[in-house]
């Protein structure tokens, strides 16, 4: 369904709140939207991951020596005519350079340049969670579309637009990582995590007999019930995660073992491949606390990041699929504006997130942070709310958008 | 032979009875009580050690572990001599996770057992990886740091590791040049969120204080955590890199570096700090830390969490905050607190009221069950194996997600009150398989190099299958309120050998409730 079909749906409707519950109502069929959250763990850095090129003797200045050099970043340049969307309209050249990615991300670089890619930076937590800057409180922030609320019962924000979704043969969120995000929780539903690969997951057949044992009601404490919950969940699983996993192997889908994510992926696309309903996946790829020798590990983190999601993006256009799926990255926060003093970057602010879609247009959205005004604590401006990028992925998953971050919140206008 | 004189019919008719109830306290018999007891302050045991505690006292066994100093270990130092590493056929020093398979023997053999749960629990509280710091010798000094005092004073514990070369190298203290004005915040923050108090202010009964408009208001901000970082600059680790130097102890010295620290005076959280440049700084804002309001409550839930009660109510947690409050400064604060635990009401009202981690679930079977450890391929000496507490490969522990010297983030996921891991679908399955993997081992097999001791634990077991059925629940998860009587003893009823022990341990290993400690 288009963006702007939807918005008619909304009118038809009358109130917004009727769009959401006939859908959620009904089982989740092949036409469906997907969405696939890859989480950027730890807080990747924005100015070393996509560089405004106008401000580069600017981020040399505050950054060294945790720099990229100018002629290294040209190499993966976004020219002016290349962009849609951007604030940016100071180049009058429309060949010109005007932001890089930073040289390690040719994939996805490519995957841009066929205007699949909508880039966000400057996104971030702003004023308003006084602990913006703790990965906890962020990350719970993004997922709960909330703002600083953690330590309180918040449901994910995916979890309780799918609350009411039926549970096919699988739950309607599954996460290839663990423990299963706050995002995938609510106390009302919660996501499936199976692990990097599907074959990683069976049980002993003694577990079946042993919880044929129990009586229901089995003792009456939380941490009884919450196991004993768990043990019917991964017994109710198994079968169906082995049985999908014989009959769709992806066997052209070649692994780098060394890249955290690609195996994740590619769990992924074997799952959608088998159409059992799942409408929200969750993938992590950890590593990006950089707050040491920043250009030893994040340069590769990248070229990792880039090469798996546009090897699952080439594969969801084999299945035909790419226009259902709606790719979107998220990260704990940004960097700080200066280096620190061991050769990396400490938590910061502002950071760049990503859609990534076969139904997405292509560009930069959103106005690069001025790092000319930074502030006391030497952290970026935020320019986009974290929660209009949410907004954008409801509204792409046909969730209801205000309802779930508030009515002040708008989408991006990224979404064909 | 174990005698199972507790084991009557009408055990039996009250085990049907409770069977959909908690265990109330006034109703949990003596050997009930010091199993709860044995899984929480110990590493669980087996029924003949049961048998002894009774014997002895709970209270009176606890008492003996809060002073571990003065319990004989002579035979797990025995054990686990020589140290620090040895050499492969090559020659070569083999210290790949040698470290780590230590640790998890001296939880399976060592008789003091409540200093041992209390390493694990401060190694998962200040959760530090090799995988960062880059040396397995190192984190054996630090687990060695953590054990010297895991029972005293936390606030002396707080500044041991503070300056330990694993943790300074981990949170990038190390080498923290200040002198350009931008130290790396990363253990000073990690120090005030995760170690100290927490971003949250507490009350006493550890909930969080809220204004009118309900937000929770905040320790500290980002200035205080920068205010942090540059009082805490200038210790550095300095390490001998030659090539078989590696006794850590005198391969790397940490050494206060003037250089490096930020002078001038600090201001934190509205206290201020002469700063002359002095490596007292860092004692000065500890101490100052540990004695904030939200302090105790924060430590008070977290040690509640793991000793205690999985959702300990405000009452207990204020109780215990009093203790740990007042025993700020006491040598035996620790001890002290976890004393008070075990005497509040609540906590046999917690009977199986908190989650296994996989390690206590592997090393409570080892050490509940006769079990097997044969020499490994790559050692000379009774280690466990590689492929049972690995943190690489498909080891227990990593396919489990739990790798004791490599915790994944500074954000162990096993920490008290950090539930998510072990409900995670396919970490469940991943201990599961595991245990599965150790059932099924054959003693005999030449390259198994852990497994139950099928010949011993039939020499233990009654000849009745409902005998031996209890016998079994007793070792592994209790004989009042376990679901498993029935298919165990069904299992048993065609007599009683290898084969069928093997389905009962299953049953039991593989249900609900050997989950739970």
């Amino acid at each position: 369904m288009h963006r702007c079909d939807f918005l008619k749906v909304v009118g038809a409707a009358g109130m917004t709140h009727a769009v959401f519950a006939p859908l959620a109502a009904r089982a989740a069929g092949p036409e469906d939207p997907i969405l696939v959250v890859i989480s950027q763990t730890g807080g990747c850095d924005l100015l070393n991951t996509m560089l405004d090129l106008h401000q580069y003797g600017r981020y040399h200045d505050l950054r060294k020596p945790v720099v990229t050099p100018y002629d290294a970043i040209l190499s993966l340049a976004i020219q002016q005519s290349e962009l849609e969307r951007t604030s940016f309209a100071n180049a009058p050249d429309a060949n010109a350079a005007s932001f890089a990615f930073h040289p390690k991300m040719r994939a996805l670089h490519q995957l841009y340049r066929e205007g699949r890619v909508a880039v966000i930076p400057g996104i971030g937590i702003p004023q308003g969670d006084p602990n913006r800057l703790s990965h906890e409180s962020a990350r719970f922030d993004w997922q709960t579309a909330s703002l600083g609320r953690l330590g309180q019962d918040v449901a994910g924000w995916i979890a309780g637009a799918l609350e009411n979704a039926p549970s096919a043969e699988l739950p309607p969120m599954v996460s290839t990582a663990a423990p299963l995000p706050r995002l995938f929780t609510s106390s009302a539903r919660r996501g499936l995590a199976v692990g990097s690969t599907l074959e990683g997951f069976a049980v002993p057949a003694e577990m079946t007999d042993a919880l044929n044992a129990y009586s229901a009601g089995w003792r009456n404490d939380d941490a009884s019930a919450a196991t004993y919950d768990a043990a019917v969940r991964v017994n109710d699983a198994a079968a169906r995660i082995s049985e999908i996993a014989r009959r769709f192997p992806a066997d052209g889908y070649a692994v780098d073992d060394d890249n955290e994510l690609d195996p994740q992926l590619k769990t992924i696309a074997r799952l959608i491949e088998s159409e059992r309903g799942v409408r929200a996946y969750f993938a992590a790829q950890n590593g990006y606390d950089t707050h040491l020798e920043q250009n030893r590990t994040h340069p590769q983190l990248l070229a990792s990041l880039s090469s798996a999601i546009v090897k699952f993006y080439r594969y969801l256009e084999r299945l035909g699929k790419s226009d259902r799926v709606l790719i979107a990255t998220f990260t704990d926060f940004g960097r700080r504006a200066v280096s620190d003093g061991t050769f990396g970057t400490d938590h910061g602010t502002a950071a760049m997130n990503l859609l990534i879609g076969g139904r997405v247009r292509g560009g930069v959205y959103g106005e690069y942070p001025n790092l000319r005004k930074l502030d006391d604590d030497r952290n970026l401006p935020v320019t986009v709310d974290f929660r209009r990028q949410l907004a954008t992925m409801a509204e792409f998953m046909q969730f209801d958008a205000a309802r779930i971050v508030g009515p002040a919140a708008r989408s991006l206008p990224c979404i064909v | 032979m174990h005698r199972l004189a507790s084991f009557s019919g009408s055990a039996l008719a009250l085990a049907a009875a409770l069977s959909l109830l908690p265990v109330p306290a006034a109703a949990m018999n003596d050997r009930t009580y010091v199993h709860h007891l044995l899984r929480r302050f110990a590493f669980s045991a087996s029924p003949a050690r049961v048998d002894a505690v009774v014997a002895q006292g709970a209270q009176s066994w606890l008492e003996e572990q809060l002073h571990p100093n003065r319990i004989d270990d002579t035979s797990l130092v025995q054990y686990l001599e020589p140290r620090p590493a040895r050499t492969n056929a090559k020659g070569e020093l083999d210290d790949e996770s040698i470290y780590q398979r230590r640790l998890v023997e001296r939880q399976i053999h060592s008789e003091r057992q409540l200093q041992e749960k209390l390493v694990l629990h401060w190694m998962e509280h200040f959760s530090v990886g090799v995988s960062k710091v880059g040396d397995w010798a190192l984190m054996g000094r630090y687990e060695d740091t953590v054990r010297a005092h895991a029972v005293g004073n936390f606030k002396t514990l707080l500044m041991a590791v503070s300056k330990d070369p694993a943790m300074l190298i981990w949170l990038d203290n190390s080498d923290n040049d200040g002198s350009q004005g931008k130290p790396n915040e990363n253990f000073a923050r990690e120090l005030l969120q995760l170690y100290v108090m927490g971003t949250d202010r507490l009350r006493d009964d550890g909930s969080a204080m809220r204004d009118a408009s309900g937000r929770t208001q905040n320790n500290y901000t980002q200035k205080d955590v920068a205010q942090v970082a540059a009082a805490l600059t200038g210790w550095s680790v300095d390490c001998d890199d030659a090539p078989r130097v590696k006794d850590p102890n005198t391969r790397c010295t940490v050494k206060y570096n003037r250089d490096l620290h930020v002078a001038g005076t600090k201001s934190i959280m509205g206290r201020r700090f002469a700063d002359n440049d002095d490596p007292q700084t860092m004692e000065r804002v500890i101490d100052f830390l540990v004695r904030q309001p939200s302090t105790a409550p924060f430590q008070a839930k977290e040690l509640l969490q793991r000793f205690g009660s999985d959702r300990p109510s405000p009452a207990y947690v204020r109780a215990i905050a009093a203790v740990w409050r007042d025993n700020v400064d006491a040598p035996d604060q620790i001890a002290r607190v976890l004393r008070a635990i075990v005497r509040h009401p609540e906590f046999a009202k917690a009977y199986h009221g908190l989650p296994k981690e996989p390690d206590e679930l592997i090393v409570g079977a080892l050490r509940a069950i006769p079990s097997f450890e044969k020499a490994g391929k790559t050692n000379d000496g009774p280690l466990l194996p590689l492929s049972a507490v690995s943190s690489e490969g498909d080891g227990f522990l990593f396919a489990a997600g739990q790798q004791l010297y490599d915790p994944p983030s500074v954000f162990s996921f096993y920490r008290p009150g950090s539930k998510e891991t072990l409900l995670s679908e396919n970490e469940l399955a991943a201990r599961l398989a595991g245990l599965q993997n150790l059932i099924a081992t054959d003693p005999g097999d030449e390259s198994a190099t852990v497994a139950f001791d099928f010949d011993a634990l039939l020499g233990l077991l009654p000849g009745d299958p409902s005998q031996a059925a209890l016998y079994l629940l007793d070792a592994l998860s209790d004989t009042e309120t376990s679901q498993l009587y029935d298919p165990v003893r069904s299992a048993l009823a065609s007599g009683i050998d290898a084969d069928s022990v093997r389905k009962a341990l299953s049953l039991i290993l593989m249900s609900p409730e050997y989950e739970l400690n």
